[in-house]
């Protein structure tokens, strides 16, 4: 009837003609339709493009002062305005953008370096090993995350350092739980079997074969986190505990600006916006990756 | 301890596995009572020998290949290797074993590590167990790998880029990557198309007549265990209830589940009768 | 053309890449015909299912036809394809206690499914319920009902959902390998409510499946695909007794040991 290629065994590798054309057209059109990835990614790219090139172009703007501008609204020089010393914000947005994002790294991992192998112990350990663990992450994750930050500066001090520690230490039972719920899932697996029946040693299995396929859920989880450290940050630095001046950021250009918002507005609003984008770059971002990593969404036809 | 004197490469005697159950008061079961998955089990497999375990599901046979593999240990009786009791293994004698006895799974889209290349996979039993240099080792593979006809131009691919019976032929490799002497094959073929079925097939037998591997292929497939065993065990709900040469049972069975399941076997011919006889139900909740 | 389901020319192609999924595919089905969809994997049966059900995703283009009783089914909105679901078109899936909704009893779902489609009263639609799980099997008793899904076995989960097709009586159903998952003894069972269902209800049947053995049992005509294209279209006896393409000859070919076939009055129990 039609003309039929020989019945030999189909696979992919090594890639056809052409591989990465069409296997870069599909990723093109995954992320077109995925658009909770796409509008994280540009926001993403937007954000990040502030932090970087910002201060960059004009290196130390947000320390400068020009008195004939205090308190303008944005042009003429100040894109997004200038605070009540008359300091350009958006140069001061981008270097407080520059510790929002320090902080949130630095805390996420954190997070990530201790809750991620604790997470895999509790998963791979007996239960007199993973239930008392995990008792204990219960009693840190019942507490919210803001009251155990300000615990931990109460303890350790201000600072950015600091910082990263407080809002870090919260983040530990969370990433471990995903981490331990994936990893006792991925252990079902038959490859996992097969590895034990193999001989594998427990640390070939954690390392070689639960960790590394594991990972996803933890990944995303780990996004959002960074889009509560912006938050938490902001609201630390808010109430004068997070960072300290004369170091920027958007949380303590918020509470500064509450003085000045009858007569100058945007002293508020930039960084409050500036907030709201990165916020929702990482939130959507996490989500998008969600669908992506998800298997059901791999294509259907078989 | 005097090991027992066994001319067989394998014998399990009187093998029982039950698994706790958590009493949950659920509708039908007395709660409490424990799932016995295998029950009074007793067989044997020489060097050179194809022993065909079919049987259907919640039959025991894929926690009777597990206990053979030392991956769970029985409530009671024995499994013996090479005249050795081995049926409690520490863990060292767990590792030692694995060079011996060896798997191959059934799922060949779940039974790879998806991060891992066909070189790694095939390579890792090596590794494990610290055999040769790596250029010995890299050596090891590429021989394996022509064993079961795998291409060497497959060897940097992951799994995800290869059809399900390249895929499972890495399996095959990794399980015989070590000369063992047992290998265990726990439904190697029901995941694949029926054409490539007959390729793997054929491989098999004919990787078992040259390595003289003593082979337990688990499956719930008569035609597939037809082909290939020499003899065979009929298992339902845990018990062994025909066990001896496969053309003499497939010819003439003599107990009624045999019967039952050979005539439920769909002839491929739609003029063919098709009388399939139906058991009566030991319970019919659930059935 | 007056066929209950006629699809034309049906193209589907994923996402970005050059595969099509399905290539042309063309076939027909009339009310009381069974017709089988025959191939391996990556033959391009399952999305030939999907795109009957409206069921593929929106990264698939479509273009071709699927006419359900003249109706283009491709680019009919979600809300239109419901109002086909259950009593115009309706599916057996391979895996039937997954295809009932978890989080309520076999009994609940049972007749608040033909509460819905047929409009009966309480009283009326458990009645129903009793019958049609009687005409499977089911003994439908006190304990039945009050179960759910993932307390009974597959099979007897496929029963329940034959009885829904017998119930509801759509005028279309497609099957997508109804009972591969099942164990060999109740897969001949199964096999033989599913002839009773097609005996009895005239609905037009889509039988998608690997197992020629399953096609020889219920199907009048079929198809054979490969790598998304059609490569023969036949009666089921016509492609038994003389295959016209290669690659269905090899299909039948490599059946793996089959057993010799016993003639009846060997039997031991003295059975049939």
């Amino acid at each position: 009837m039609s003309v039929v290629r020989p019945v030999g065994e189909a696979t992919s590798w090594p890639a056809a003609e052409g591989p990465d054309r069409s296997r870069g057209r599909a990723a093109l059109s995954y992320l077109l339709h995925n658009r909770s990835l796409l509008v994280g990614s540009v926001l993403l790219f937007l954000v990040a493009a502030i932090a970087l090139v910002v201060p960059l172009a004009s290196p130390g703007g947000a320390t400068t002062i020009h008195g004939s501008a205090a308190m303008a609204g944005p042009g003429g020089g100040h894109l997004l305005g200038a605070d009540q010393f008359g300091r350009d914000l958006l140069a001061r947005v981008a270097v407080g953008y520059r510790v929002s994002l320090f902080v949130a790294l630095g805390s996420v991992l954190l997070g990530l370096v201790v809750g991620v192998p604790l997470g895999l112990v509790a998963a791979t350990s007996p239960k007199f090993v993973d239930g008392p663990l995990m008792r204990v992450m219960d009693v840190f994750m019942a507490f919210p995350l803001m009251l155990l930050a300000i615990v931990v500066v109460a303890i350790v001090g201000t600072g950015t350092l600091a910082l990263m520690l407080a809002i870090g230490v919260g983040y530990i039972p969370v990433l471990a739980r995903v981490m331990r719920a994936q990893a006792m899932e991925t252990g079902q697996e038959s490859y996992v079997e097969a590895a034990r029946a193999r001989g594998a040693s427990y640390s070939r299995l954690i390392l070689r074969h639960i960790a590394p396929n594991s990972m996803g859920p933890v990944i995303v989880q780990a996004t959002i986190l960074i889009a509560v450290s912006i938050i938490l940050e902001a609201g630390l630095s808010f109430v004068g505990l997070g960072v300290q001046p004369p170091t920027p950021s958007l949380g303590l250009m918020l509470s500064t600006g509450r003085d000045f918002m009858a007569t100058s507005a945007w002293q508020v609003i930039d960084p409050g916006i500036a907030i709201l984008l990165a916020v929702l770059a990482f939130t959507l971002l996490g989500d998008g990756l969600q669908d992506w990593l998800d298997p059901k969404r791999r294509v259907i036809g078989r | 301890m005097v090991d027992a004197v066994s001319k067989h490469l394998l014998e399990v005697n009187a093998l029982r596995k039950e698994f706790p159950v958590r009493s949950r008061g659920r509708t039908g079961g007395e709660p409490g009572a424990p799932v016995v998955a295998v029950r009074d089990v007793s067989l044997t497999l020489d060097r050179g020998e194809i022993l065909g375990i079919v049987g259907e599901s919640g039959s025991g046979k894929t926690t009777l290949g597990r206990i053979v593999l030392g991956l769970i240990a029985p409530t009671s009786g024995s499994v013996v290797f090479e005249g050795h009791d081995v049926t409690y293994r520490t863990p060292r004698e767990r590792r030692a074993l694995t060079r011996d006895i060896q798997v191959i799974f059934q799922d060949p889209y779940g039974s790879l590590n998806p991060r891992q290349r066909v070189e790694d996979v095939i390579r890792e039993p090596l590794d494990i167990h610290r055999i040769g240099t790596p250029a010995q080792r890299s050596e090891r593979v590429h021989e394996v790998m022509e064993q079961v006809v795998l291409a060497d131009r497959y060897r940097r691919a992951y799994p995800h880029e290869l059809s399900g019976g390249l895929r499972q032929r890495v399996g095959i490799a990794a399980a015989l990557v070590l000369n063992p002497k047992i290998v265990v094959a726990d439904e190697p073929v029901s995941a694949l198309d029926v054409s490539v079925q007959a390729q793997i097939i054929d491989l098999l037998a004919r990787l078992q007549r040259e390595t003289s591997v003593g082979m337990l292929f688990i499956s719930h497939d008569l035609g597939v265990v037809h082909e290939i065993s020499d003899r065979v065990a009929v298992m339902r709900r845990g018990q062994v209830v025909e066990y001896g040469d496969v053309e003499t049972i497939y010819r003439s069975p003599q107990h009624p589940y045999t019967e039952a399941l050979l005539s439920a076997i769909l002839p491929v011919d739609p003029g063919a009768p098709f009388n399939p006889i139906t058991l009566p139900k030991e319970e019919t909740w659930p059935a | 053309m007056s066929r209950l389901l006629e699809v034309k020319d049906l193209t589907v192609r994923y996402g970005g890449s050059d595969f099509l999924a399905a290539d042309s595919v063309s076939f027909g089905v009339s009310a009381g015909q069974v017709l089988g969809i025959v191939g391996e994997s990556g033959s391009g049966k399952t999305t030939v299912g999907l795109a009957l059900l409206g069921l593929l995703p929106a990264t698939a283009t479509v273009t071709g036809s699927v006419r359900f009783d003249g109706t283009d089914l491709i680019g009919l909105k979600e809300d239109q394809l419901r109002g086909l679901r259950g009593r115009q078109m309706s599916t057996i899936m391979q895996n039937a206690t997954t295809a009932l909704d978890p989080y309520f009893t076999i009994g609940s779902q049972f007749a608040e499914i033909l509460r819905r489609h047929r409009k009966l009263s309480r009283e009326e639609a458990r009645e129903e319920t009793v019958r049609w799980l009687k005409a499977v099997g089911i003994q439908a008793t006190h304990r039945e009902l009050r179960s759910y899904p993932h307390e009974f076995s597959g099979g007897m989960n496929q029963r329940v959902v034959i009885a829904m097709n017998l119930a509801l009586s759509p005028r279309l159903i497609v099957a997508d390998e109804p009972t591969s998952a099942l164990d060999v003894t109740v897969q001949a069972e199964i096999l033989g409510l599913l002839r009773e269902l097609r005996d009895e209800s005239k609905a037009g049947m889509v039988l998608i499946t690997h197992d020629l053995g399953v096609v020889a049992r219920l199907c009048s005509q079929v198809i054979v695909m490969k790598s998304g294209e059609v490569v023969e279209t036949n009666s089921v006896t016509g492609l038994f007794a003389d295959p016209r393409h290669e690659y269905t000859r090899r299909l039948l070919g490599s059946l793996p040991g089959r057993p010799p076939a016993r003639p009846p009055d060997e039997s031991v129990t003295g059975a049939r």
